[in-house]
């Protein structure tokens, strides 16, 4: 971890909280060993972990909670409805509804296969809090700045049908079967042209670290610019990764009750309903980082707030799209995904290496 | 005394990855081995990470535990199974 931004920042609180509780063990009971302990620097340095992952989880959590609310909000407009109403805008109708989740029963089904049933929603939530704490949301507000922080994204995300195929085994009922079949078919299928959208965005770059593609993106253009095949590509197979709309099969509710989570229930559902909007959270500040050009933005306000704004107006696009369309079919989906999103993300690659060649990057 | 914190966390990780790798072969369902195949992987990729080489530990996650999931595919749609309790499960 660097020792800069958000990790100096709660170091400086991490030890000033030490030195609190060291006070009395120095000063009252003389037990000058314990309070030396209380301030070394591998207890702080514990401490700041995990209060700067805290935070991290906690702006994430409250970004992913208000991209519900806008969700809700928009499409009651696009629907001609007020959408939600408690508390100040209907800002407070989520917090209702993550409550009334979690004092509700649990209940699990008595012929399910009990530790995957139990460990499935566990892995989603898991893996989706793990791409929080990868996304850089200004130069400053990070948790990890890792050198191939892109890959590491990638290969996170890539995790997610083996979580929502054991959800759906586990749950022994045909229609969860057939939800996590098509969750794994599309997932694995978008999953193709979605890291080759990525790799014409890493040759521009040159590199597999976040600030790096932000810094070449400040110096010359934004990404969406020249490649605006790859960012199309990479919007639509966005949207099949998560599930959402016009691509959202494996929940599809006039088909399959509620696909592969049927029989899901309290909590356990909250936190799969919670750990989807978390990777629509992902998805967005990916397009952002990757083709928008992350923080990059006129200074009179912080660049942290740059990425939100453009993050709120690229899941703004996700819930237009779910408003206006509707869904598609098994073999429309997986056709487009490989006989006309793959080409065309390799018609964006080779326009990527030719740019590259030519010298303008 | 003092412990050899990365010996202890090796020992751990190399256990877990021993252990899930019997439990692929001695567990009954078709499920559960490719679930626990899954957790071999991972503790592989960690294995990894100790010996500095991150990169492949990335690329292990990404094409090993990514492929798993085609496995179950495969594990679900070519063996036939009764559902626990209930009468035959076609698909």
């Amino acid at each position: 971890m660097d020792a800069n931004g958000l990790y100096q920042f709660v170091y400086g609180i991490a030890l000033w909280l030490m030195q609190v509780i060291a006070w009395p063990f120095n000063n009252l009971l003389g037990w000058e060993s314990v309070g030396g302990w209380f301030v070394s620097p591998g207890v702080v340095d514990f401490l700041t972990t995990l209060l700067a992952a805290l935070i991290v989880f906690f702006v994430g959590f409250l970004i992913s909670i208000t991209f519900i609310w806008q969700e809700r909000k928009t499409l009651g407009r696009l629907m001609d409805r007020r959408g939600t109403q408690v508390g100040f805008l209907g800002l407070f109708q989520n917090f209702a509804d993550g409550l009334k989740t979690f004092i509700k029963e649990h209940i699990i089904p008595d012929e399910v296969d009990k530790q995957l049933f139990n460990l499935a929603p566990v892995l989603l939530i898991a893996m989706s809090c793990l791409m929080m704490c990868l996304i850089p949301l200004g130069p400053a507000f990070y948790l990890a700045n890792l050198p191939a922080g892109l890959l590491v994204v990638f290969a996170v995300f890539s995790l997610a049908p083996f979580a929502i195929l054991m959800a759906g085994w586990s749950s022994n009922n045909k229609y969860t079967v057939m939800g996590g079949m098509r969750a794994a078919a599309q997932l694995i299928a978008y999953e193709v042209p979605i890291l080759l959208s990525v790799a014409a965005v890493v040759v521009l770059a040159g590199s597999l670290n976040f600030f790096d593609i932000v810094a070449v993106q400040q110096d010359t253009v934004w990404f969406i610019i020249p490649l605006i095949i790859g960012f199309i590509v990479f919007l639509i197979s966005a949207i099949a990764e998560v599930e959402r709309i016009p691509f959202d099969l494996p929940e599809a509710e006039a088909e399959l009750v509620e696909g592969w989570m049927t029989e899901y229930g309290g909590f356990r559902w909250g936190l799969i309903m919670l750990s989807e909007y978390v990777r629509g959270f992902a998805a967005s500040g990916l397009i952002v980082l990757l083709f928008l050009g992350g923080w990059d933005g006129p200074s009179f306000i912080w660049p942290e707030i740059w990425t939100m704004l453009k993050m709120f107006m690229v899941f703004g696009l996700f819930i237009w799209i779910r408003g206006a369309l509707f869904r598609v079919t098994t073999k429309q989906i997986l056709s487009l995904g490989w006989t006309k999103l793959m080409p065309l993300a390799l018609v964006n690659l080779g326009i990527a290496i030719a740019l590259k060649m030519g010298g303008w990057f | 005394m003092s412990i050899d914190w990365e010996m202890v966390f090796f020992i751990i990780f190399a256990g877990y990855t021993i252990g899930s790798a019997l439990l692929v072969v001695f567990a009954k369902e078709i499920v559960r081995n490719v679930t626990w195949l899954a957790f071999t992987f991972i503790g592989v990729a960690i294995l990894f990470i100790f010996l500095g080489a991150e990169y492949i530990a990335i690329i292990q996650i990404l094409v090993y535990v990514g492929a798993v999931c085609v496995l179950i595919l495969f594990g679900v749609m070519l063996t036939k199974r009764r559902l626990s309790g209930g009468g035959q499960c076609e698909f």
